[in-house]
């Protein structure tokens, strides 16, 4: 049964036109996945859904919603129906919520200003919601405010706050790309559980394409502002020849390990690191927090280091130490040559820039170099990034590019270690699989070492040399990626692994 | 939570206020040389500065200077004014009933102002509205307001016959030919903050219009309106907030020079008259006050964001 129709909807900003004649349909309790790059108009379709486009998008076309059809360009039409009708949800689940108002309030509100509840009636009934969605039961949410749970906490409660008026629609944009693996896997699982037992027919946008094939029942890729292929799972390459090729890419077979032994470039001897939760003068109580328990570990030259952990682990914390941004509580780094010179990447490209320097000036800044010197040149070269952008600010380049520049800013110090903070996950799959290239490019041109930080594990193996599993601030797992992958020993490890290994995956591998 | 809270302001404004004494009274007695010799002129009789010395206490050691200060302060005793010959204390509660509705009233006034004309100018930005509010925004910022005051003057009480030009009738003839007395220096005094505050507001409730929190409130189907007054407002208040407490310093500067002009026996134009006549236990005394009582408006604004940001609230609770 067809609950969304959506027939040829185009929008057009100006004269540009960013989507083109879209039609897909969704069914009752359908899960549908939309991926493609990013600017392909994954967004500005999960936007156009809702009526939420941008003022000077004008958009076009028809909407079938339960037999019912309404005219795309008719935004008033649309107020009633948002929320109601059409749940959205979408990334970044901290930013989504106003800061003073308690979480359990949020999936209430709706209820008491559309639907003239009463406070207590509507918090009754958002509760019940929030245990549908899975939402733990031991926190007052009606007490707590969204800074106070965490990230997949906040998911589960605006996925509540939007099953709370029973929709028939979810359009889910990129809803766990700010989550770790594991609780990726759970949101997931709960979105399934809403489709198969309630019915709800979800368009779930991402641009992680395993995870996607794990639980959609159909994909659909955008390219530039079109529909350009559509497919049933599993994929056939004769059905859907690039949904294949991109699936390809994610899961390309890790670089073979380099046979020589690598002298020791760092060692670090029981690194700890304690933060004494305390704040001001008159302060009573204070809570001792392990970010990092008993660390030793040994990083060679040219080495790529995968460190992995769930988020809160500690990884950042370690990387902190070792990059001399933080001093460890207890234990020793020692560098084999004395002292060394540590470069570092992190997730947001773009944040990592000065917005008011051109990426010339920020890549020559480490060595007070002026933007147009050969050296600058040079390392935006070997980052692959066209030396035509150095003249440019970091908003008038993509999210890759800026990476690129951030590569580019890192190496340009000759770093003796590069340490990496997940630095493709914010990326999408074909940018991501263009800048894993590029390290691995780096390190066979200049021998540097990599620490490379992440939770996406797929990442990890193509990359690594070894591999070292944190958790709770401790390693409790290393060992050569090749032999984590093929015998995982530790619950965490296991739980990691799988949760990033589809079962299509294995397929396609053994074919 | 909140009692905490509220102690641990407490706890802020006695710490202030002993820093702020120290300065004063460093300030007062011991930058500019001799006191004595600056009341009775360089060339005044030597056994006649040191009457004097000793009438002021200054043959005393700094600290004992200090501690009599201070004490004297916590037995509602400010010393006696040299030029009036009256306790400090008597002079400043004359002054109360003209400054204390003027700094209240011009506070509520600069809100009631900024706050509509912010919000309606966010509203809709680059439209005519705006666009008019903004050019009237501006015209207010650049007046001085000694010349706004004078502006004033000439049109409703010289033009116009509305208003008092100046003078203070007495709470005592009644609270609305008092009140009228006040009208002309509370435009004067509030406008020019209004203007400011106003183009914070505009600023900050258009920031968090972008916000994200904004677009999820939309896509539960929530109206314009709730999301203005629910989640854009709320959010915005605490860096007005935060602006309104500064403001208040500039409000207590202005009315030294707005009770000129209009001539209202207020604290402002006593602390002018009290350093012209070097007055030094007036100056310390009004210098005192002044400053313990923006201090209290800057901690009651802490107190106002902690109601409002649950974050503040949670985290000043568990410090202490």
């Amino acid at each position: 049964m067809t609950t969304l129709e959506l027939k040829s909807l185009s929008v057009n900003i100006g004269s540009r036109r960013v989507l083109d004649n879209l039609s897909f349909t969704i069914s009752k309790g359908e899960i549908v996945g939309l991926v493609g790059a990013s600017g392909s108009g994954k967004s500005m379709t999960a936007r156009a859904l809702c009526g939420l486009l941008p003022n000077h998008a004008k958009p076009s076309g028809t909407l079938i919603l339960n037999g019912e059809t309404n005219a795309l360009d008719d935004i008033k039409a649309f107020a009633d129906k948002r929320g109601r009708d059409i749940g959205l949800i979408f990334q970044d689940p901290a930013g989504a919520f106003n800061p003073l108002m308690s979480i359990g309030d949020h999936v209430a509100e709706a209820l008491v200003r559309r639907d003239g509840f009463t406070w207590p009636h509507a918090r009754e009934k958002a509760r019940a919601t929030l245990d549908r969605a899975g939402f733990p039961k031991s926190i007052p949410a009606f007490d707590r405010y969204p800074h106070e749970v965490s990230g997949g906490q906040r998911q589960r409660a605006m996925i509540a706050a939007a099953l709370v008026q029973a929709p028939k629609i979810l359009i889910a944009d990129e809803p766990t790309t700010a989550l770790d693996v594991t609780t990726e896997n759970a949101i997931l699982k709960l979105l399934k559980q809403c489709a198969s037992e309630d019915g709800l027919g979800i368009l779930l946008i991402s641009h992680d394409l395993p995870a996607l094939a794990r639980i959609a029942d159909r994909l659909l890729l955008m390219k530039d502002g079109r529909l350009i292929e559509s497919s049933q799972l599993p994929l056939t390459e004769a059905d859907a020849p690039e949904l294949a090729r991109l699936f390809e890419l994610s899961h390309k077979a890790p670089a073979p390990s380099p046979s020589h032994e690598h002298p020791t470039l760092l060692q670090t001897k029981a690194v700890s690191k304690r933060h004494n939760n305390r704040s001001g003068f008159l302060s009573g109580s204070r809570a001792t927090i392990h970010a990092v328990k008993n660390v030793s570990l040994s990083i060679g030259e040219g080495e790529i280091i995968a460190l992995v952990g769930e988020s809160g682990s500690g990884k950042s914390s370690l990387a902190r130490i070792l990059a001399g941004l933080d001093r460890a509580s207890h234990g020793d780094v020692m560098w084999a040559s004395g002292k060394g010179r540590v470069q570092m990447v992190f997730q947001d490209p773009a944040g990592s820039l000065n917005p008011r320097w051109t990426i010339g000036r920020s890549i020559g800044e480490p060595l007070s170099l002026p933007a147009d010197h050969p050296q600058v040149k040079e390392a935006a070269r070997d980052a692959g990034l066209d030396p035509a952008l150095l003249t440019r600010c970091p908003h008038q380049i993509s999210g890759g590019q800026a990476q690129r520049a951030a590569i580019a800013r890192a190496i340009s110090a000759r770093p003796d270690l590069l340490i990496l903070d997940e630095p493709v996950s914010a990326l999408d799959f074909e940018i991501r699989d263009q800048i894993l290239s590029l390290l691995e490019r780096l390190r066979a041109m200049h021998g540097i070492a990599m620490m490379f930080i992440t939770h996406d594990v797929s990442a990890a193996r193509r990359l690594s040399d070894r591999m070292i599993v944190l958790d709770k601030g401790e390693i409790v797992e290393s060992g050569l990626t090749a032999d984590v992958f093929s015998a995982p020993h530790h619950a965490v490890t296991k739980a990691l692994l799988a949760a990033a290994s589809p079962s299509i995956k294995e397929g396609r591998e053994r074919s | 939570m909140l009692i905490r809270v509220l102690i641990q302001k407490l706890v802020g404004l006695i710490a202030f206020l002993l820093l702020a004494s120290v300065f004063i009274f460093l300030i007062v007695d011991v930058l500019p040389g001799d006191p004595a010799e600056l009341m009775l002129g360089t060339d005044s009789r030597p056994d006649t500065l040191q009457a004097l010395r000793h009438q002021l206490g200054l043959d005393q050691p700094l600290p004992v200077q200090y501690a009599a200060w201070i004490i004297g302060f916590l037995r509602f005793d400010f010393g006696t004014s040299m030029t009036y010959a009256t306790p400090v204390l008597t002079l400043i509660a004359e002054r109360l009933p003209v400054s204390v509705p003027l700094a209240v009233m011009s506070l509520a006034l600069t809100t009631m102002i900024a706050i509509p004309l912010g919000a309606f100018s966010a509203h809709q930005p680059g439209s005519a509205l705006d666009r008019m509010i903004r050019i009237g925004l501006q015209l207010a910022l650049a007046l001085p307001n000694i010349w706004l005051a004078l502006l004033l003057i000439m049109s409703f009480a010289v033009g116009l016959h509305w208003l008092p030009a100046g003078g203070f009738a007495g709470w005592k003839s009644g609270a609305w030919p008092a009140f009228k007395s006040l009208i002309l220096p509370l435009l004067a005094l509030a406008i020019p903050q209004a203007a400011i505050l106003a183009r914070i507001v505009r600023a900050e409730m258009r920031d968090k219009a972008q916000e994200l929190f904004v677009l999820g409130a939309r896509a539960r189907g929530l109206s314009e309106k709730d999301i203005l007054w629910h989640h854009i407002l709320p959010n915005a208040m605490l860096p007005i907030l935060s602006i309104m407490g500064l403001q208040f310093a500039f409000l207590i500067a202005g009315t030294v020079i707005i009770e000129t002009v209009f001539s209202l026996p207020g604290l402002g134009r006593l602390i002018f008259q009290a350093i012209t006549q070097r007055d030094l236990p007036l100056i310390k005394g009004v210098a005192m006050l002044l400053v313990g009582s923006v201090i209290f408006i800057n901690q009651l604004v802490d107190l106002l964001a902690a109601l409002i940001d649950p974050r503040l609230r949670r985290q000043s609770g568990a410090s202490l």
